[in-house]
């Protein structure tokens, strides 16, 4: 038997190619070096602003270098005197090497220092310099600290001025002094400060700098015909793992305008989740580069915090990364172990003589954790090329195993899992493969099912073939509808969006689960009527939420789906655009009646998506029902009689028949709720029976259906009871018991189960799904599952923190 | 809309996935150079679009966009060799390595961004510009495909 394959992120992380060392040192400069307002990365041609005002001041500049010799400057003064009239000399946004070696002694005669990291890229350029703008930045940094936003406003006003006079940044200005009766700086901060203690704390110490670091800025934006706003906006960062964020804006005036907080690593806002809190430790224990040196007392802290959140709220996407690290016992190390410097050095001499990278705060890492009931140090230190990983007994300082890795990058976790761990779950590297295999081509070709009227209509195919597409013409089509229709394959017709999504499903597509990119006919409602429902449903839907939505300024794009979700409906897609071109949102409805069953939102007052409960009209391919009312289906030979019989007597007793089963399902809404995991087992057994399936893609091999337990075998409560348990052994260190305990709970006893999205069970399963409700989509979604035999015993059962809707 | 900060910190720590992505989609180093590079041009020249938090997610999406204007319009064959000292793995990883990339690009991208990132399904979507539920529909049928492909169990983490 085939051995199962585990595909995770350092699988799909170390299968493509690492970042090549120079491609990430020049893009790395490139992100350095992006001045404000414009992005440089090829020598452009800049408008250089030469005023007679600052030709003098390049005089005098000149003049004065001498007389200042004597006085030395600091960082704003050396790039207002010196460096502002060199940039301005020529119209290139680059210093050159000699100019640098220039300004660097000089520098160097005004005692300004600028980083290791800084001077040894410095003092390895190649012939194409360095950015002008970044690197007077930097030496403003030297005077007025690292984040500019925190720079005195007066600063932020001159250092633009400065970039517009020499040419390095085009106008207007953006960062503003307030001027004649606009709230002075002084009155700003007092509001803030004011408004701060009291709404939120008396005793927030907002202008000690060892406890919160401030952000301000006041900026001017046109807003068109001459009209201008200028707002402040201020941030107090909190300094430490606990303090709240404090987050403003107030208009010239000094209104407050917007504001919102922030707390700590274990605060309830909902905004401390996963992200929040890795930031947190990134502000207090980052470098400037954006990495952490992490420690064991800092990723005990990170734990204590990460598990905290995660018993309140899940965030999904964080625990795939965290997770490994929730998993590690870390140590604080004691006497009895070497320190972390011995353990360095006693991880270098294992691994042998090598190029040791030091420049960064996170090359060389230790950390102390216990791996195997003993405590180890793993080390990590940074090559050329990758990184080697050793662990050490923590108490001898032994070499317990050396490892390198060429295809790692920083992002994997590995410095902070023991090796055992690592091996467990992680990829064996092997010997390399030197046959490799050959990729198949895409293709970009029409493919295989092209014109299989059983795919697809024949008159479809005609439509499709009338754009005269093929091969040859394939590129002069597309560049045609992109130059007509833009980028966006939303405008496009929808006979080209047929094809540029054909074209790329390869041969053997399966057809059977996918949103086919359809046409309409003379059954289906029109576009303008489909733009009109799609407007008055959006705004029904959020103008609560947004209150300032005006439908009529909308514009729609159209797509429209053979068999959306695989459901047997036809559905028009009708995408909703603001004037400005930003898409606001999506409608989806049935193509016939225009009933919308699904509303998309991207503005961030109501995001994501909704659904609704509808009836759908029935596909059109559905055989008719049998003379008793049953479905078309009934009493195939893929179910027992004793299924039929059973099932029989539920119908029978709540009354349903194809006819009034829209009705039926209407009611069991009102009465249940609009989800059917919700309602009682056997309405959910009907609802399957009676409206979910579609002869057309019906297949009596292995079909999946839900249908009653046999006597004398696990009864439904007992599976939940079962479930439950298992749930629990599964979840309940990683998310805490009163987590699982809250969650509903749906049991189906399903033939011919799914499991695990493919694999169909050759028993039959009960399928225990946990829900919890998920606020930002308004739905119920799948948080654990298990599944269990008719006879008690449980194959699978885990938590479902991938699921987000 | 992201400040210089946070464009500086994100755009460092997002290269090496990005780079990956753009191979991913691309197969070739030169044009993924030039993906990445287009990327984050513009990433800083429209950051003022990205909401706040946001950054890495709206680089994502301009790197496949990127990527497939180049796709497009430059390339139309794809090469049949891996590049060398690409991947070193087993056999079996191998193999599923293989059955990854000979899916269409529809298929592999979501994959690619659901377990090379830590995006969201939401924030993967919106990164390829498509609803949710076609994104997941997306995923499902890759893994399905993946499946029947190489038959065996994978399990996806």
């Amino acid at each position: 038997m085939k051995r199962t394959l585990h595909a995770n992120k350092d699988f799909m992380n170390a299968a493509l190619p690492p970042l090549p060392a120079d491609f990430e040192r020049e893009m790395k400069e490139l992100i350095l070096s992006m001045p404000a307002g414009r992005p440089k990365r090829e020598e452009k041609t800049v408008k250089r602003k030469f005023s007679v005002g600052l030709a003098l001041a390049c005089l005098l500049a000149l003049l004065a270098v001498t007389a200042l010799a004597a006085v030395l400057l600091g960082g704003r003064d050396f790039v207002d005197k010196i460096m502002a009239p060199k940039a301005a000399e020529t119209s290139s946004d680059s210093f050159t090497k000699e100019e640098i070696e220039e300004i660097l002694r000089i520098a160097a005669e005004n005692n300004l220092v600028l980083s290791d990291e800084d001077m040894y890229r410095l003092t390895h350029l190649d012939e194409t310099g360095y950015f002008k703008e970044e690197l007077m930045r930097r030496f403003v940094k030297t005077e007025y600290g690292f984040y500019p936003h925190a720079w005195p406003i007066e600063v932020q006003h001159w250092y633009e001025q400065m970039l517009i006079a020499v040419g390095l940044q085009e106008g207007p200005q953006v960062n503003v002094l307030p001027e004649g009766d606009e709230r002075t700086q002084e009155e700003i901060l007092q509001i803030a400060r004011d408004f701060i203690h009291e709404k939120y704390d008396p005793d927030a110490d907002l202008d000690d700098s060892d406890k919160y670091r401030r952000f301000m800025t006041y900026r001017e934006f046109q807003l068109g015909e001459g009209m201008k706003y200028r707002q402040w906006n201020l941030n107090y960062e909190a300094l430490d793992l606990y303090g709240t964020d404090y987050c403003l804006a107030l208009d010239s005036a000094g209104n407050i305008k917007n504001e919102y907080t922030v707390d700590g690593i274990f605060g309830a806002s909902y905004l401390t989740h996963g992200q929040y809190i890795f930031d947190r430790f990134m502000r207090v224990y980052g470098d400037q580069y954006g990495f952490i040196n992490w420690d064991s007392e800092m990723l005990l802290q990170y734990q204590k915090a990460m598990r905290r959140r995660l018993t309140m709220e899940e965030y999904a996407p964080f625990l795939d990364r965290e997770y490994p690290i929730l998993n590690m016992t870390y140590l604080i190390p004691d006497d009895t172990m070497i320190s972390k410097e011995a353990a360095i050095e006693k991880a270098k001499e294992a691994c042998g003589n090598q190029d040791y990278d030091t420049l960064y705060s996170h090359s060389q890492v230790a950390v102390c954790m216990e791996a195997d009931g003993k405590p180890v140090w793993k080390v990590t230190l940074k090559v050329q090329g990758g990184y080697v990983y050793a662990q050490l007994d923590a108490k001898t300082g032994e070499a317990l195993t050396v490892d390198t890795d060429q295809t790692a990058d920083f992002a994997v976790w590995r410095e902070y899992v023991t090796e055992e761990y690592w091996r467990e779950h992680r990829l064996q590297p092997s010997s390399f493969h030197d046959t490799p295999t050959p990729n198949p081509v895409p293709g970009w070709r029409l493919p295989a099912f092209w014109g299989n009227t059983d795919v697809a209509p024949e008159w479809y195919w005609e439509r499709l073939n009338a754009t005269g597409y093929s091969e040859e013409t394939e590129d002069e089509l597309y560049l045609g509808w992109v130059e007509q229709y833009g980028y966006d394959t939303n405008f496009w017709p929808l006979e080209a969006q047929a094809i540029e999504i054909l074209t790329q499903l390869g041969d053997e597509p399966n057809l059977d689960v996918i949103n086919f990119p359809g046409l309409p006919t003379n059954g289906d409602i029109s576009q303008e009527e489909a733009l009109s429902i799609a407007k008055a449903a959006f705004k029904q839907e959020y103008a609560e939420a947004v209150p300032d939505l005006e439908v009529s300024t909308l514009t729609g794009a159209f797509s429209f789906w053979f068999n959306y979700q695989y459901e047997g409906h036809n559905a028009w897609e009708v995408n909703l655009y603001r004037p400005d071109g930003v898409r606001l949102g999506a409608v989806w409805m049935e193509s016939r009646l225009g009933e919308v069953f699904q509303l998309e939102s991207f503005d961030s007052r109501a995001p994501g998506l909704r659904t609704r409960d509808v009836s759908f009209a029935q596909p059109m391919t559905t055989p008719a029902p049998l003379e008793n009312g049953r479905p078309w289906m009934w009493g195939m030979d893929f179910a027992p009689q004793e299924h039929w019989e059973k099932l029989g007597q539920i119908v029978d007793e709540w009354g349903v028949t194809v006819e009034n089963f829209d009705q039926k399902y209407a009611e069991w809404c009102v009465l249940y709720g609009g989800d059917s995991a919700m309602w009682p087992y056997e309405c959910q057994v009907m609802e399957q029976f009676f409206s979910s399936w579609n002869a057309e893609n019906f297949s009596e091999e292995r079909v999946y259906y839900h249908s009653f337990p046999k006597e004398g075998k696990l009864t439904r409560e007992q599976a939940i009871e079962i479930a439950l348990r298992a749930v629990h052994e599964a979840g309940d260190e990683r998310v805490g018991a009163a987590w699982i305990d809250d969650l509903k709970c749906n049991a189906v006893f399903d033939v011919n189960a799914w499991v695990d999205a493919l694999y169909q069970s050759d028993e039959p399963l009960w399928i225990v799904t946990f829900f919890g409700w998920d606020a930002e989509y308004g739905y119920w979604t799948q948080r654990a599952y298990a599944y269990i035999t008719e006879d008690g015993e449980v194959i699978l059962a885990d938590l479902d923190l991938y699921s987000n809707g | 809309m992201a400040d210089r900060q946070e464009y500086e910190r994100v755009a460092q720590e997002a290269l090496p996935m990005l780079y990956r992505l753009a191979m991913g989609i691309l197969r070739c180093d030169a044009d993924a150079r030039d993906a990445v590079q287009q990327a984050l041009l513009k990433g800083w020249e429209k950051k003022e679009n990205a909401r706040p938090g946001k950054f890495r997610w709206y680089l994502t999406r301009i790197v496949i966009n990127e990527a497939r204007n180049i796709q497009r319009y430059r390339m139309r064959v794809f090469p049949t060799e891996l590049p060398p000292a690409v991947v070193q793995m087993s056999p079996d990883y191998r193999e599923l390595y293989d059955a990854i990339f000979a899916l269409s690009e529809d298929l592999r991208l979501p994959l690619l961004l659901k377990y090379m990132q830590d995006l969201s399904e939401k924030e993967a979507a919106q990164a390829l510009g498509i609803p949710v539920t076609t994104f997941k529909n997306r995923l499902h049928r890759a893994r399905k495909a993946l499946r029947k492909t190489l038959d065996r169990e994978v399990t996806f983490e």
